[in-house]
């Protein structure tokens, strides 16, 4: 995805008072459903979801100011929104004082809890093998299976080497395949 | 954005199986949740909504409408209308105001009155004759002055300037009398030049006296001329001018007359003339040129 003029637009328009809410809305509305999903996949019940959303829009609020263009709008709000669900995750783990196997159980429950969800279908099985990879990996995997981000922007949101982004992407996927396998 | 195929030869090339898997995301969204999430993240930012609301897209012309209406100028007529913002078709132009009962039925024949019977009256006529006396107004002076004043005013600033008739200064004869008046002028003026210095030599004497300390006048000279009143000067003035008057002869000139005007008498003499009378009747030192 690249940086479209809309984007560049939208950035000059908050800088201006007058018409700063409104862009802002305007940057809502564009990036809502794919930081959401982003943000779904890694904690899995909407509720969370929406309150780790709703932190990400007032942490881009509240810096967007700061933002100097260096990088794509698109690749600081999916930094922003990455940051904030391993924040968040590592909140509920020290709240439940829980273990790391523990915490994976925990997220497979939700899934598991979730009112649409079929144990016979690929993709909920798919969603309970998310679960079982390391943080940093689902991550990865997530980014490149359902956002299709290249490596290269992936290395920008993760502050991390291309080649490093391929190994875990590829063990990621090794894992799922022995989960769906042996599941 | 990767094209997708890249990423499904890449997934499929680590494994088939999770390749084969569909990417739908399998969780439910609340209705409606995308919709309400932009109003709810800025109720949480602390961005304050505009207590008035306007139509979606009011602002997008506003500065267009307003610029044509200047451009144009202000019109009462529908197109005017036509150019409003939306929000004002949907507002009835009944004026909400109300007025007394029988208002109107009261009203109507009072400006009846007062449209025949105006405020402020003119005499009967009055604009009838008002253009005549404009129009004759500007020929007539305001002002007035005594009878036979312009006609006198000249003799009386002569005689208060106390100049000589020209008649008497420059007789018909021009040539003939110039030169009198010269001779009579260089007397005039070395007695009166003599009298001016004794005189300032009298008043200033003891001031120089005091100053340099030399030159001081013989104490019996001062004594006397102390004695010597005002009125006693002044006769003897008079005394002089009469005796260089009759010296002069012909000489018309009084003693008041100083050089500037004489000149301003002899004005009208050219040089030539006064040269031409000169070498004829006169010595070329008391000439005296314009």
């Amino acid at each position: 995805m690249g940086v479209t003029i809309q984007d560049t637009e939208l950035l000059l328009q908050f800088r201006e008072p007058a018409t700063r809410e409104r862009a802002f809305t305007a940057i809502i509305k564009k990036y809502q459903e794919k930081l959401y999903w982003h943000i779904r996949r890694m904690v899995v019940e909407h509720e969370d979801t929406n309150d780790v959303l709703q932190n990400v829009f007032i942490r881009v609020w509240n810096g967007l100011d700061n933002f100097r263009e260096d990088s794509q709008l698109y690749t600081w709000l999916y930094r922003i929104a990455t940051n904030e669900c391993l924040s968040y995750l590592e909140q509920q783990k020290r709240k439940s004082s829980a273990s790391l196997d523990e915490m994976e159980s925990g997220l497979s429950n939700k899934v598991i809890a979730d009112k649409y969800f079929d144990p016979n279908k690929l993709e909920w099985k798919l969603q309970l093998a998310i679960q079982q990879l390391p943080e940093k990996q689902r991550v990865v995997f997530t980014l490149r299976y359902y956002d299709e981000m290249p490596y290269e922007e992936m290395s920008r949101v993760l502050d991390t080497s291309e080649g490093a982004l391929k190994a875990s992407y590829h063990h990621a996927v090794k894992k799922i395949e022995d989960y769906i396998l042996n599941r | 954005m990767e094209e997708r195929n890249e990423i499904s030869v890449e997934l499929s090339a680590i494994s088939a199986l999770v390749g084969g898997i569909s990417r739908q995301t399998p969780y439910g969204v609340p209705v409606g949740y995308f919709d309400q999430l932009p109003a709810t993240v800025m109720r949480r930012v602390g961005a304050k909504s505009p207590a008035f609301q306007v139509p979606d897209g009011y602002f997008d012309g506003f500065a267009a409408q307003v610029l044509a209406r200047i451009k144009g100028g202000v019109s009462t007529g529908e197109a005017d209308v036509d150019e409003l913002p939306p929000i004002f078709s949907r507002i009835g132009r009944v004026t909400p105001y109300q007025v007394p009962e029988g208002y109107w039925g009261e009203l109507s024949p009072l400006l009846a009155v007062l449209r025949d019977e105006p405020a402020y009256a003119v005499p009967e006529g009055y604009f009838d004759e008002l253009s005549p006396v404009l129009t004759v107004a500007h020929e007539r002076s305001t002002y007035r002055v005594p009878e036979g004043y312009l006609e006198a005013l000249a003799g009386q600033i002569l005689e208060k300037v106390k100049v000589i008739p020209m008649e008497r200064v420059i007789p018909m004869e021009r040539g003939a009398t110039t030169g009198k008046v010269l001779k009579g002028n260089w007397w005039k003026y070395s007695s009166v030049a003599s009298i001016a210095a004794c005189l300032l030599l009298i008043f200033t004497w003891p001031q120089v006296d005091n100053k340099r300390g030399e030159g001081a006048m013989p104490p019996d000279i001062t004594q006397a001329l102390q004695k010597v009143s005002d009125g006693e000067m002044q006769a003897y003035l008079d005394d002089q001018r009469t005796l260089l008057a009759d010296a002069g002869g012909t000489s018309t000139a009084t003693l008041d007359m100083n050089e500037g005007e004489v000149k301003s008498v002899l004005g009208e003499v050219s040089d030539n003339d006064l040269q031409q009378y000169m070498e004829e009747h006169g010595k070329a030192d008391d000439l005296a040129t314009n």
